[in-house]
């Protein structure tokens, strides 16, 4: 299959390549090495959702009872665990937010809020994907979820990762459109990135795939001790590579997962971990683009090469 | 687009089978104990010819005869069952055996353990893959429901009070029938490490903790981890649960499956973990018909 002409009309490739020559080099503030943050997935399952025609939302018919309470259990239990943790670390990060929990669960939300963290666009809720929407329509819900979330934050949303990971061609020109500055959907680096200037001033702020929870306790069934390996080998990685120019550790958690009893040990050593260094800069996903855009992102994007030499 | 102060209220869940976790909440009696821990040991029969309507773990999944999966599957009601109550037996604990109504024939070996009041009956419907799904009609799943509670109460002389479905699975009428069929309490859920209340058709349950994903049809079989990897991850779970056990303790549920862990490669190592969960300070191991009537009489 090869990529359509609607796609790249509405901007591919995302990610346009920047020779290693070319790169700003990144000083975080305070010469740190690497730029540490959490993105805890803040989600509203639904018993009964709507039916996508691309994908189901549950992997069993409806009421998947199983799957429904153990997502139940992030909010209900696992987000208050995980909240002890950061506190007893003094993290910070940006919520990866459905807009529907600040209807539902409000409570969970001003959690985050007042400790100061930054709220992100996730989808209204889980259960509901981008798949098969217009691309009018995906507009229309970014932006409506977004403004449920500025409302109860008083604050514009800024940061966007697709619900359930869901797209259309069309997704990351919505998200622009709805005035989103940047994305975390794109696996690609470890250090933010300017989108194709065709999609207007946007970045990608790495929420690392390779840390995810999800993907790795549950999908890659690692027990906790390989986790906090895993995690360890990574960041000291980044932390090497860091000294020569700045990179990011952004840590993707869902508190269905890593905040049950079983998991919750694993995330407090990881945070004890990186407190044990020096040169890291705890921020929100907002704090690390602004920082970008203000020092290295023109000169990111004046070494662009041309996206449609390699446009294949 | 409307602004969320124009919207018309939401609900905080999308059903009114129980709330989010507030005050009225059931709650294991703290007396000297700081954490429960709950041994849930799931008897299971896959029937040779029968497959489930979505995959489920464990099911045989090869083409028919499974002669392979199915006689493995088969150690769980003999020999790997026989090993593991007697681990149980030698530590001297409480468990929770959840009986699927065709894995009866098979018991007779572990009657004895079975009518042990030291521990309790739960049912487990029909069979391990006979799962509970909208497609099953009312009528029927009444049938199964009363079939199980019936048989395996009579088998072993004992009152039968919990239920857990096959796989967690439910149909819409599930947590409905089970109250009206007089089950107290229902071990389906995932979704907390304390009992709370149910109200299903106007009628009371109780959510006992057994949950799927601290089982080793999870950790195990499905993430493929080693047991010492699993052993070592429970410790730690009971360590933190007994460590945050204000203003109530919590249920550490221990669900096994004995064609997992009562294999010979495995059962030594779980024998050592029950060893080692006795060992912490205030841990009381319960069964799970005496954390739902300790959960009732403290709600």
């Amino acid at each position: 299959m090869t990529v359509s002409q609607v796609l790249r009309d509405n901007g591919w490739p995302f990610l346009p390549r920047i020779p290693r020559g070319g790169r700003p080099v990144i000083r975080w503030p305070d010469e740190a090495r690497v730029a540490f943050w959490i993105a805890p997935n803040i989600e509203f399952y639904e018993l009964y959702p709507p039916v996508n025609p691309v994908r189901p939302s549950w992997p069993r018919p409806a009421p998947d009872i199983l799957n429904y309470s153990w997502r139940d259990y992030g909010n209900r239990v696992g987000v208050w665990r995980c909240l002890e943790v950061f506190d007893k670390h003094r993290a910070t990060g940006s919520v990866s937010l459905n807009a529907a929990m600040c209807q539902h669960l409000p409570e969970v939300v001003r959690a985050f809020v007042d400790r100061g963290w930054e709220l992100f666009y996730h989808g209204l809720y889980n259960t509901r994907y981008a798949f098969g929407s217009s691309p009018e329509q995906e507009q229309q819900d970014i932006a409506a979820a977004c403004r449920i979330i500025a409302d109860f934050r008083g604050e514009r949303v800024r940061g966007f990762l697709a619900p359930a990971l869901t797209y259309t061609e069309a997704s990351l020109r919505a998200a622009r459109q709805a005035g989103i500055d940047y994305v975390f959907d794109l696996f690609r680096e470890d250090e933010p990135f300017p989108l194709n200037p065709a999609l207007g001033r946007m970045l990608s702020v790495p929420y690392q795939v390779e840390l995810n929870d999800f993907h790795h306790l549950v999908v890659g069934g690692l027990s906790p001790r390989r986790y906090v390996e895993q995690f360890k080998a990574h960041f000291d990685r980044l932390y090497r590579e860091g000294e020569a120019s700045g990179k990011v550790v952004g840590l993707p958690l869902h508190p269905y997962v890593i905040g049950s009893p079983h998991y919750i040990g694993a995330l407090d050593e990881m945070l004890g971990y990186v407190r044990q260094h020096d040169g890291v800069w705890h921020a929100t996903a907002a704090q690390i683009a602004d920082w970008y855009y203000a020092h290295a992102y023109d000169q990111a994007v004046a070494h662009i090469e041309d996206p449609s030499e390699r446009a294949a | 687009m409307t602004p969320a102060a124009e919207s018309p209220p939401v609900r905080r869940l999308d059903h009114d089978w129980f709330a989010f976790r507030t005050a009225g909440q059931a709650r294991v009696p703290a007396a000297d104990c700081r954490l429960v821990v709950s041994l849930v040991v799931v008897l299971q029969h896959f029937p040779l010819d029968a497959k489930p309507p979505f995959a489920v773990p464990g099911a045989l999944d090869r083409p028919y005869p499974d002669f392979g999966n199915y006689t493995q599957r088969e150690s769980g009601l003999g020999h790997a069952l026989w090993r593991l109550t007697d681990e149980i037996e030698a530590c001297g604990v409480p468990a929770s055996f959840v009986v699927e109504r065709q894995a009866l024939p098979w018991l007779e070996d572990v009657q004895a353990v079975l009518r042990d009041p030291r521990h309790c009956l739960v049912a487990g419907g029909e069979h391990a893959v006979r799962l509970h799904t909208k497609e099953m009609d009312r009528d029927t799943e009444r049938r199964i429901i009363a079939d199980c509670l019936r048989d395996v109460g009579a088998r072993f002389g004992r009152p039968v009070a919990g239920w857990r479905s096959p796989y967690g699975s439910q149909s819409p009428a599930t947590l409905e029938l089970l109250a009206e069929a007089g089950v107290r309490y229902v071990g389906d859920f995932a979704n907390d490490d304390r009992p709370f209340g149910i109200v299903a058709g106007g009628r009371p349950l109780v959510a006992v903790p057994m949950n799927h994903f601290y089982s080793d049809l999870h950790f195990i079989h499905a993430c493929r981890q080693h047991v010492d990897d699993y052993a070592q991850a429970t410790l730690r779970a009971a360590e933190w649960l007994a460590a945050e056990a204000q203003p109530a303790p919590s249920v550490l549920s221990l669900v096994v499956h004995p064609w997992i862990m009562g294999a010979t490669h495995r059962v030594s190592a779980f024998a050592s973990l029950l060893r080692s969960l006795q060992a912490l300070p205030g841990v009381r191991f319960m069964n799970s018909d005496q954390i739902c009537a300790a959960s009732v009489a403290d709600a």
